[in-house]
């Protein structure tokens, strides 16, 4: 899943999230031993010189004001056994003057007082090597007199950093081997996890095409339950889409067949208009030409106006009453042009939301409609009604009406009632687009004693 | 009747313009480009523009901003391709006084670009506006005296009479509603209060049926529109 410009992959992320926090964790983890290993390897060292120092003191005895040292060679040879670590001594009395030993072991830096029995450990020089001593003085003598020994033992350092190097390996080797396996586990974890993602990229990225075939729902087998979720939601999306742009292009198809009819029958006036030598006759082709070409403006711009409705919309608050007030008077000089008695009656204000180009297209089909169907010496009454259970537009007419069997079909796209010129089947389309749009329910009803009465509710939860 | 500049880049409709607004008396002149009606318009004193939005160059809208920056009173109509609401927000923004989408119906156009003269000529400019009607019985009004005449004879008109005669000519042929009659009404002499109040739909009524007796006989009715208002319109075919 590569993403050139869009962040890490995700590959690479959960790699940097897994590995990055092991690496540190071992890191520390492994510090952590050696410092603890450090330490032991120390306290064992410190034990044996602490034991070395208290049994070469039981062999120095004093007698009298003087001492008695009792250093047998057996004693002697397993304190120097091993002459690479051999253990160096001293014993001194008042401390610090040499008595016996095999090296001269420097005095403790500080100076603070020795407590008699009481074994010290402490790092120091010796022969420019790193020792590690213990020191052990002992009080003789009689109480007029009293006498100091001083005894020291001296280990080299290097026994410590041995026996640290040996713990190190015991622990940090297994430690390195064990996060190298943890790492490949991970990265091959990571691989397989993004398996079912790269199936479905390859699925949909070899969709190229425009076609409705591109639109097909993606098939996914043994793919994880998240992978699963988002095919869903991407299928879902497929489906909508795909019956979205099968109803744009049925809707186009009809809007282009009933495109030729007007065309067609302009082309053909046209052509007649042409041969016409008469002047009368000529004039009555003209007249024909420009009906029809009324005819296809008018279709025109009502497929433009449910194309518009199409479209996302934003609703604001707005008075409906003084909407369709306005509307009205619009169309008021057309009104009295066809002989029809164009009127308002309801409340003064009515809030709803709305979208106020949306709702003028409605207004001027259920008037355009009411106008051409009513015919003349009808009455055409807009009202707009507010209740406790919302608020009702309606355009009702005096006109023929639609009988029974024709209501349910009124809202249908190219249906027409009459074969009335100039209509094109698409005016209560649009007002039902519209009231869709606006969550209002659009209704067709008879009006008493005749006519047709188009309502749009609004409820009142809206 | 008026001198008319009309911008517009299709010679169909350009054509189709010229000619009926030439028919019904205009005075007329033609362009095909924005540049070309900018040096006209630098030229030529016009009572109105008919511009279409979308020129080849510079466009309809750029040349509205060029235009109100030196002719801020001048009538504007502007004609459109485009019926979405951003556009008509666009263009009335941007100093246009109405718009037509195409296509659109000449006797509409003529009877909005008839408003938008009417309207012009009557508050702006403090001229004189007279009404088509029967021979010697012409109704004329000038805002500046404010005077009313038929024919030759001076309209006696209360203060009220006036503002609703008025209202009713600036919008012959459309529907003048109660409130905007209200909005324009100062109170009489002996009446408190500030515009409209107190009126109720027959003290309007009242001033309506006063009105329809001074214009009888002149070919001139106020017709009454159920719940929408009220409009001046001519009698004679």
């Amino acid at each position: 899943m590569r993403q050139a410009g869009h962040g890490l992959s995700l590959r690479r992320q959960l790699l940097l999230w897994l590995l990055l926090p092991q690496l540190v964790l071992f890191l520390v983890g492994g510090a952590l031993a050696y410092r603890i290993a450090l330490n032991y390897a120390e306290k064992a060292i410190d034990q044996s010189l602490t034991q070395t120092v208290r049994a070469l003191a039981r062999q120095v005895k004093p007698v009298g004001s003087g001492l008695l040292i009792d250093f047998p060679r057996a004693a002697q040879d397993i304190i120097e056994q091993d002459p690479k670590d051999r253990v160096s001594y001293m014993v001194s009395a008042p401390p610090g003057r040499f008595l016996l030993g095999n090296v001269q072991l420097p005095q403790p830096a500080a100076n603070q007082p020795q407590p008699t029995s009481e074994v010290r450990l402490y790092n120091a020089q010796v022969q420019g090597k790193p020792m590690r001593l213990a020191l052990l003085e002992l009080d003789y003598g009689e109480p007029q007199s009293p006498q100091r020994m001083r005894v020291q033992v001296a280990q080299s350092r290097v026994v410590q950093e041995r026996l640290t190097a040996e713990l190190i390996a015991d622990v940090l080797v297994p430690l390195l081997l064990l996060m190298a396996l943890l790492s490949l586990l991970v990265y091959a974890g990571i691989a397989r996890g993004l398996r079912p993602l790269q199936r479905l990229q390859a699925q949909l990225g070899t969709r190229r095409d425009a076609t409705l075939s591109a639109l097909a729902p993606i098939e996914l087998t043994q793919a994880p339950q998240e992978v699963h979720a988002l095919a869903n939601a991407v299928n879902q999306l497929l489906a909508a889409v795909q019956r979205s742009l099968g109803q744009e292009k049925r809707f186009l198809n009809d809007a282009a067949h009933q495109l030729r009819t007007p065309l067609a029958g302009l082309i053909s006036q046209t052509e007649l208009a042409l041969t016409e030598s008469d002047a009368q006759a000529l004039r009555e082709r003209l007249t024909k030409v420009l009906a029809g070409a009324q005819r296809s403006a008018h279709l025109v711009h009502q497929l433009l106006a449910l194309a518009r409705n199409e479209t996302e919309v934003k609703l604001e608050p707005l008075d409906l009453a003084a909407l369709a007030r306005e509307v009205a008077r619009d169309w008021t000089p057309r009104a009295i042009q066809s002989g029809v008695d164009l009127g308002y009656d309801g409340v003064d204000h009515a809030n709803v939301l709305g979208q106020a180009t949306l709702l003028r297209e409605a207004l001027n089909n259920l008037i355009d409609n009411a106008l051409s169907y009513a015919g003349s010496g009808c009455e055409v009454t807009l009202r707009v009604q507010a209740s406790d259970g919302g608020v009702t537009l309606e355009v009702a007419d005096t006109g023929p009406g639609l009988s029974v069997q024709d209501l349910p079909h009124a809202f249908e796209r190219f249906w027409r009632a009459s074969d009335q010129p100039g209509g094109c089947g698409l005016g209560l389309a649009i007002v039902a687009e519209v009231a869709h749009r606006h969550r209002a329910s659009a209704q067709v009803l008879p009006n008493a004693p005749h006519g047709l009465r188009v309502l749009m509710r609004w409820s009142a939860a809206d | 009747m008026a001198h008319l500049l009309i911008i517009e880049d299709d010679e169909l409709l350009r054509d189709g313009l010229s000619a009926q607004l030439s028919q019904v008396g205009h005075s007329v002149v033609v362009c095909a480009s924005g540049e070309d009606a900018q040096s006209r318009l630098q030229n030529e004193r016009f009572d109105g523009v008919v511009l279409d939005l979308g020129l080849p160059r510079i466009s309809g809208m750029e040349l509205l901003h060029w235009l109100r920056q030196r002719l801020a009173a001048l009538p504007v109509l502007i004609l459109t391709a485009r019926d979405s609401m951003e556009d008509r927000v666009q263009g009335l923004n941007a100093g246009a006084d109405d718009y037509l989408t195409k296509p659109f119906d000449m006797s509409e156009l003529q009877a909005r670009l008839g408003a938008l003269l009417r309207r012009s000529r009557l508050p702006a400019f403090g001229g004189s506006l007279a009404l088509p009607s029967q021979a010697g019985r012409q109704l004329r009004v000038d805002a500046e005296l404010p005077q009313a005449w038929l024919g030759d004879e001076p309209l006696e008109l209360t203060q009220r009479e006036w503002a609703l005669l008025s209202l009713l000519v600036t919008n012959a042929g459309r529907v003048v509603s109660r409130e905007d009659v209200l909005e324009t009404w100062q109170p009489e002499p002996g009446e408190g209060g500030g515009p409209g109040t107190g009126l109720t739909s027959n003290a309007l009524e009242v001033y309506i049926h006063r009105l329809r007796r001074k214009l009888a006989d002149t070919g001139l009715n106020i017709r009454n529109i159920r719940g929408l208002g009220y409009m001046l319109e001519s009698t004679t075919p």
